[in-house]
């Protein structure tokens, strides 16, 4: 008789999906994973809007990747009408992005994925148990917060990054005391590391290629796409090596490279990009990266992150001589033209891509995000991973697909909102 | 005897609140996980709800039930409106909530046109046009804007231990503007819309120079005519005016142009 279990929605993941198992004669069938999130036709709202108006639109995809949204939904709209930022705006950039990518990482370190690994169920739980723990995360997820505010005046939806630079450039006493506060954060960072290096997780392997935005900085790259294999090609040939495809019974979009699944993220980076790392970085991302195939090294990866951004910030910021300049001036010349903008999220490689007629309405945009680019290989690995967990209970094997599931970071807001399960087992 | 709703039943000590999510980006309630105050905040409160950091989230009988993002479904029509029976206070969280939002902005894709973006069958049928919560439950407070304001949601939080009651913001965006008398943006031809939008966000935007893109909704009170006039009189067509008006929830705007054209026509009759 088959047996049917409907386990709840996922949760502490950002957005609504459901996973559908299947198991006939003790064998895994089927791990389906579906979105279920309400469709908000990003693609089809930007249509029809003045280019003006496109960054503000994009970054409400995400609330928790809105930084980078309105970076590169800017750099495809630069890139089309052929508008060159400063030196200046470029690094006040890739220091934005690393605050975005601070909040992001902090926030899925230590409210989503520990909480898994401690048994006290929720960031709820470990504010009661481990209130050192929770005061630590709460000053490396305030640092994001503080640089995007800095840069770009508010912490979710960024407002000063714009067409051609900042609207405001922050005043030196603004940097000084962010500087400050970087330096502060190192140990936080450092102990953020060492904590989730030394937290058991399976051992369980499902490599797959893992590409990752190279060929500038280890967070502000847009020249090429690599990956660690070997494949190498330029940002905007993406379409060409990345196609998406939609699913019955899914409101998100899937995406794979020769047909088969790959990676991007936090573990695709540091395996891409390992030589632009910091010497102190570089030392704890040798041994993950040794251990690439293992998916639950994402959360090393990006506690490592977390470290080499601050690090990266310090940096960029100490050495900047900064000007208070306006954004680059341009004139929306009558033809149409197209732009891709590329940038490193905090779950991998975002694209935006738009086309525009002779009055700057945009009249084409394709947006290919992380999620959707990881999504089929976290499929993949939860039937690899079932069979070594099926003798265990239901809420074991539950909290078990859980973990990996959040080890990859998906954002399904992104990817288009609740994972429930259904199971399904003859 | 029928059974007593929670809003007629005794306050709990400790508030518990639940924190709800429909369509939208979540960025309110990242907003409320960025919070300084966080800490303080989970003391304060017993959360029982909140998907995004909670694994069992417990349907209780909530004293404040925050609700992000717009309805776009049939079944979460149905799950709004058991959030409100259990609620004693439902609070509509941010601009997708109140009015619509991001979301509401594919009412208006054209039909042929969407049909591409329908992605199946299933979808279609359990879809509706995206729509602010107030269409279909009582809302007893909002907190507006693109996303909600930290202080705003603290202002909210503590007055509400406190026992006070509170109090919107009235008037518009230009009340708080800086740059209000002096350089303002509509001065330089540069379309900011804080005169139309209702304000209580310190004017956050305008302090980083970037023109009011209305995040907090369409101010009842405002001369829409005159404004949508003036921008027009720059050489914006009507369809750049409507999108950048409609941004964040298009029924409502347009319901409030209609309202303020309706009162010019009154004095003019």
């Amino acid at each position: 008789m088959p047996r049917k279990l409907e386990l709840d929605h996922i949760t502490k993941i950002e957005g609504h999906a459901k996973l559908h198992v299947k198991i006939s004669g003790g064998k895994v069938e089927e791990a389906k994973l579906n979105v279920l999130e309400g469709a908000r036709f990003f693609e089809g709202i930007l249509k029809g809007k003045k280019f003006n108006d496109l960054s503000h639109i994009s970054s409400r995809i995400c609330g928790i990747c809105s930084v980078v949204h309105a970076i590169t939904s800017i750099k495809a709209i630069e890139d089309a009408f052929g508008i060159k930022v400063s030196e200046q705006t470029r690094k006040l950039r890739e220091v934005l992005n690393i605050g975005g990518i601070i909040q992001s990482h902090a926030l899925h370190l230590y409210f989503l994925t520990l909480p898994d690994y401690s048994g006290v169920g929720s960031a709820i739980g470990l504010a009661k148990k481990h209130k050192a723990l929770v005061e630590r995360a709460l000053r490396l997820k305030r640092l994001g917060n503080h640089i995007v505010f800095t840069l770009a005046g508010r912490d979710v939806h960024p407002i000063g990054c714009v067409i051609g630079g900042f609207s405001r450039i922050p005043d030196k006493t603004m940097i000084d005391a962010l500087v400050e506060e970087l330096k502060q954060c190192k140990v936080d960072a450092v102990e953020t590391v060492k904590l989730f290096s030394g937290l058991s997780y399976p051992e369980f392997e499902n490599d797959a290629p893992k590409f990752a935005l190279s060929g500038g900085t280890y967070f502000y790259s847009d020249r090429i796409v690599r990956c660690e294999r070997g494949t190498c090609f330029p940002t905007k040939d993406y379409k060409q090596h990345f196609k998406e495809y939609l699913r019955e019974g899914s409101t998100a979009e899937f995406a794979t490279q020769e047909g088969k699944s790959y990676l991007v993220g936090a573990l695709a980076r540091l395996c891409n990009n390992f030589e632009f790392l910091s010497n102190e970085a570089k030392q704890y991302a040798r041994q993950v990266c040794e251990n690439k195939s293992n998916p639950f090294m994402n959360i090393i990866a990006q506690a490592i992150e977390i470290l080499e951004g601050i690090n990266r910030s310090i940096i960029i910021l100490s050495n900047l001589e900064l000007k208070s300049e306006k954004p680059v001036e341009f004139d929306v010349k009558p033809c149409s033209c197209e732009g891709i903008g590329a940038c490193e999220a905090p779950r991998g490689i975002l694209f935006h891509h738009y086309k525009f007629d002779d009055e700057g309405y945009c009249t084409f945009a394709d947006i290919t995000t992380p999620t959707t680019q990881s999504l089929q290989h976290v499929e993949e690995s939860i039937k690899a991973f079932l069979p070594s967990i099926l003798d265990k209970g239901q809420e074991e094997i539950k909290l078990d697909i859980e973990k990996l599931i959040r080890a990859y970071d998906p954002c399904i807001s992104c990817s288009t909102h609740f994972l429930q399960l259904d199971w399904q087992e003859d | 005897m029928p059974k007593k709703s929670p809003a007629s039943g005794p306050k709990h000590a400790k508030p518990i609140v639940g924190f709800f999510c429909f369509t939208c980006c979540e960025g309110c309630g990242f907003t409320v996980l960025f919070l300084d105050d966080l800490s303080r905040l989970l003391e304060k409160l017993d959360i029982k709800y909140f998907n995004l950091i909670k694994e069992k989230n417990k349907e209780a009988e909530f004293d404040i039930a925050f609700v992000e993002g717009a309805i776009t479904t049939k079944r979460e029509v149905s799950k709004l409106k058991q959030i409100r029976k259990k609620s004693r206070l439902v609070v509509a969280l941010g601009a997708c909530a109140c009015y619509g939002g991001i979301p509401a902005m594919r009412n208006f894709i054209e039909s042929k046109e969407l049909g591409k973006y329908i992605y199946n069958q299933q979808m279609l049928s359990d879809s509706i046009e995206a729509q602010p919560i107030d269409r279909f439950v009582k809302v007893d407070h909002y907190l507006h804007g693109c996303p909600i304001l930290k202080k705003e949601f603290m202002d909210f939080i503590n007055g509400y231990l406190e026992g006070k009651k509170f109090e919107e913001f009235k008037g518009p965006v230009c009340n708080q503007c800086p740059r209000r008398g002096k350089d303002c943006f509509l001065r330089e031809k540069t379309v900011c819309m804080g005169a139309l939008t209702r304000g209580g966000c310190d004017a956050v935007c305008i302090k980083q120079n970037i023109p009011c893109i209305m995040c907090r909704g369409p101010l009842d009170t405002a001369n829409f005519p005159a404004e949508v006039a003036l921008f027009k009189s720059w050489g914006l067509d009507e369809k750049d005016v409507m999108n950048k008006l409609s941004k964040f929830g298009e029924q409502k705007v347009k319901d409030a142009i209609l309202k303020s054209k309706g009162e010019k026509d009154a004095k003019k009759a």
